[in-house]
């Protein structure tokens, strides 16, 4: 049998432990185990006693007033004789002395009992409570050995399905799911810091090979400058991007009805500069009435995002259309551009972190390293997923078709409410982060 | 000698290229692995500086391709060039047949040492000397003496002696140095290879002894392989 480690309450957790008196107690007396053994043996001691009480009462009140030799002379209609009554007065002294010696010989076996007992109940409850406490010792043995960076381990408790196989497996779930957020966070941090290290080794070829030129002239100088601030553009997104990235996965998880036909419109309203600028036509068609169920800022991020990336690869005086519906239960968002599109083998790709395809054929060389940061469409998936949806690269004759799939939000009561809500925050003209 | 920087990062490959025409290496240019995989079919590079994530075919790709089926008598030496630096990526790279592996990013006077380092390697001298006759060449340095004597020559200068230098005694043909020593841009109609190697050997000709460089005619040119003194 295993025994519950005492150590595994925190030295200082206690309160008893700070008061001079209980910290000289041995740390086996600070256990559960043996606090419950004591409390097991006290009441089992207790309620024996009573018990013993009860009886020993109960006997010397009925052995002293009945006094056998009387009720026979009763029986016998009365003493008649002095010889007899003499003879029934030493009976029931006799019988008065057996009693006394009845009585204190249950006194005394009521005592040893009462004390064999508590020392019974003492061994039986440090072995009950031993082998209930058992899983707990095991809990925290894994508890301590889980480490940082290893959180493969699991406690995997066996038997019954009680309350601590389900504080078991609690805990388990609950290291399942940190352990894939800290696989998550370190690939990401992975894959980033070798994402920043293509404009930091950009910025200091180009420096070396410049400063190192001892007939290096203004032109090359001016070359240099514009790479280094290229580069250094290309880090600033990728930094605002990551950040976008913790946010979201920061975000509360609480979901509320969305109205996608006024998050739409307000973020083309915010495209429309940049859309202008490259002379590209933002067309909407979406019908009225979409609502679905989720983080508004997640899903403003996730349309924005797909928005950027087709303003980003369309060519110059082309259209983008933004098209929306309901379709069974889903409510489906597209955003189409009629840029180089996507081979068919690369669709799944274009969604995992920093995978980005040759932008260098988009058609815009004047964008020739205004790359993106290689986190957008994987933001966009990361935020589709955990709204249970989907999001996909459809087939079109021109161009990308970028479409994502979310939960219809049928409840219209709720929806108003929410709406009334997001048009006060609507006031400022940035969408507030 | 002859380099292929290949980077689909435009900025980086460009200044590795115009560094490393500075240091005298003729310099093409490729932005994805197919191209540098035509190019390198092409021509008898000295060296590929490969980076390994590009669009359509990734480095490790390009670079079994050149191991697996090489065209040309001498193959060349490759340089990886990537941001990722686990161990076990270092250990496909080399193992896909790659010379030397640099991490980004790196000090350019980094690159160029490995560079020199890989150039050497089948040449018989050690460090960064090479010796004919009384001729030393410090590639390092990017400095030439002639029986002592300093001699001033231009980068294409340079690189055309290094070139002589690794093969001496050996007739090199009119070709092989414009594969060589020029790069892509360079125009095989001009007689910018003779004029070239006039200069070079007007300017190692010590006054009263014979010109180091032999034309061969209809053959190429020739460096007289002589004893280091």
């Amino acid at each position: 049998m295993t025994t519950v480690e005492s150590k595994a309450s925190p030295p200082t957790g206690s309160p008893r432990v700070s008061n001079g008196g209980s910290s000289r107690l041995p740390t086996v007396m600070q256990s559960v185990r043996f606090r419950l053994t004591l409390l097991y043996s006290l009441m089992l001691f207790g309620v024996a006693s009573i018990m013993m009480a009860g009886i020993y009462w109960g006997l010397s009140s009925s052995l002293t007033n009945q006094i056998v030799a009387a009720e026979i002379a009763n029986e016998s209609n009365g003493p008649t004789f002095d010889i007899e009554q003499e003879r029934y007065d030493i009976q029931e002294e006799l019988e008065l002395l057996v009693d006394a010696r009845t009585l204190e010989t249950l006194r005394r076996y009521s005592i040893s009992g009462l004390g064999a007992i508590f020392f019974a109940s003492f061994g039986v409850g440090w072995f009950t409570a031993g082998r209930v406490l058992m899983p707990i010792g095991r809990i925290t043995r894994v508890a301590r050995d889980i480490q940082a960076t290893d959180l493969s381990r699991r406690i995997g408790l066996l038997g019954p399905n009680d309350d601590l196989k389900q504080l078991a497996d609690t805990f388990d779930a609950m290291l399942d799911r940190l352990q894939r957020a800290f696989d998550n966070q370190q690939r990401l941090i992975h894959d980033t810091s070798h994402e920043l290290r293509n404009p930091l080794a950009i910025m200091r070829t180009n420096l070396d090979v410049t400063l190192s030129d001892p007939d290096a002239d203004l032109e090359q100088y001016q070359h240099t400058t514009e790479v280094v601030r290229r580069s250094s553009e290309r880090m600033s997104k990728l930094v605002d991007d990551l950040l976008a990235y913790a946010r979201h996965e920061a975000a509360t998880r609480v979901e509320s009805p969305v109205d996608l036909n006024q998050l739409v419109v307000m973020l083309v309203d915010e495209f429309q500069g940049a859309a202008e600028q490259e002379d590209l036509h933002l067309d909407v068609d979406i019908e009225p009435d979409l609502r679905v169920l989720g983080h508004a800022r997640s899903l403003e991020q996730a349309i924005a995002n797909l928005l950027a990336n087709a303003v980003r690869f369309a060519p110059t005086g082309s259209a983008i259309s933004i098209g929306a519906g309901q379709e069974s239960g889903w409510t489906w968002l597209t955003v189409s551009d009629h840029g180089p599109g996507v081979d068919e083998h690369e669709r799944d790709r274009v969604f995992q972190r920093y995978v980005r395809l040759g932008e260098g054929e988009a058609g815009r060389p004047h964008l020739a390293g205004g790359q993106g940061s290689g986190l957008g469409l994987a933001i966009v998936r990361e935020i589709v997923q955990a709204h249970r949806g989907e999001v996909s690269i459809i087939d079109t004759e021109v161009g990308a078709t970028f479409a994502m799939w979310m939960t219809t939000h049928h409840d219209v009561e709720v929806a108003g409410e929410f709406r009334l809500r997001r048009s006060k925050r609507k006031a400022p003209a940035t969408p507030v982060r | 000698m002859r380099v292929l920087v290949v980077d689909d990062e435009v900025d980086l490959a460009e200044a590795i290229a115009r560094g490393l025409r500075r240091e005298g290496y003729a310099v093409d240019v490729a932005h994805d692995g197919e191209e540098a995989l035509e190019k390198a079919r092409l021509t008898p590079y000295d060296l590929i500086c490969l980076d390994i994530t590009m669009p359509k075919m990734d480095g490790r790709a390009v670079c079994r391709a050149i191991r697996a089926n090489s065209v040309h008598a001498e193959p060349p030496r490759i340089l990886m060039l990537t941001a990722r630096d686990e161990i076990q990526d270092r250990v496909a790279g080399l193992d896909d047949g790659a010379d030397d592996y640099l991490v980004k990013p790196f000090a350019f006077p980094e690159l160029t040492a490995r560079v020199r380092t890989l150039m050497r390697r089948d040449a018989a001298s050690t460090g960064s000397l090479l010796r004919i006759g009384s001729i030393v060449l410090d590639t390092a340095a990017h400095s030439v003496t002639r029986s002592g004597e300093p001699v001033s020559l231009t980068s294409k200068e340079f690189a055309l002696l290094r070139y002589f230098m690794g093969q001496p005694g050996v007739v090199i043909s009119q070709e092989a140095l414009l594969e060589h020593v020029w790069d892509e841009n360079a125009d095989p109609f001009t007689n910018t290879v003779r004029v070239t190697v006039g200069t070079l050997r007007r300017k190692l000709t010590v006054d009263g002894e014979e010109p180091p460089i032999e034309t061969v005619i209809g053959a190429g040119y020739r460096l007289f392989d002589l004893p280091a003194i």
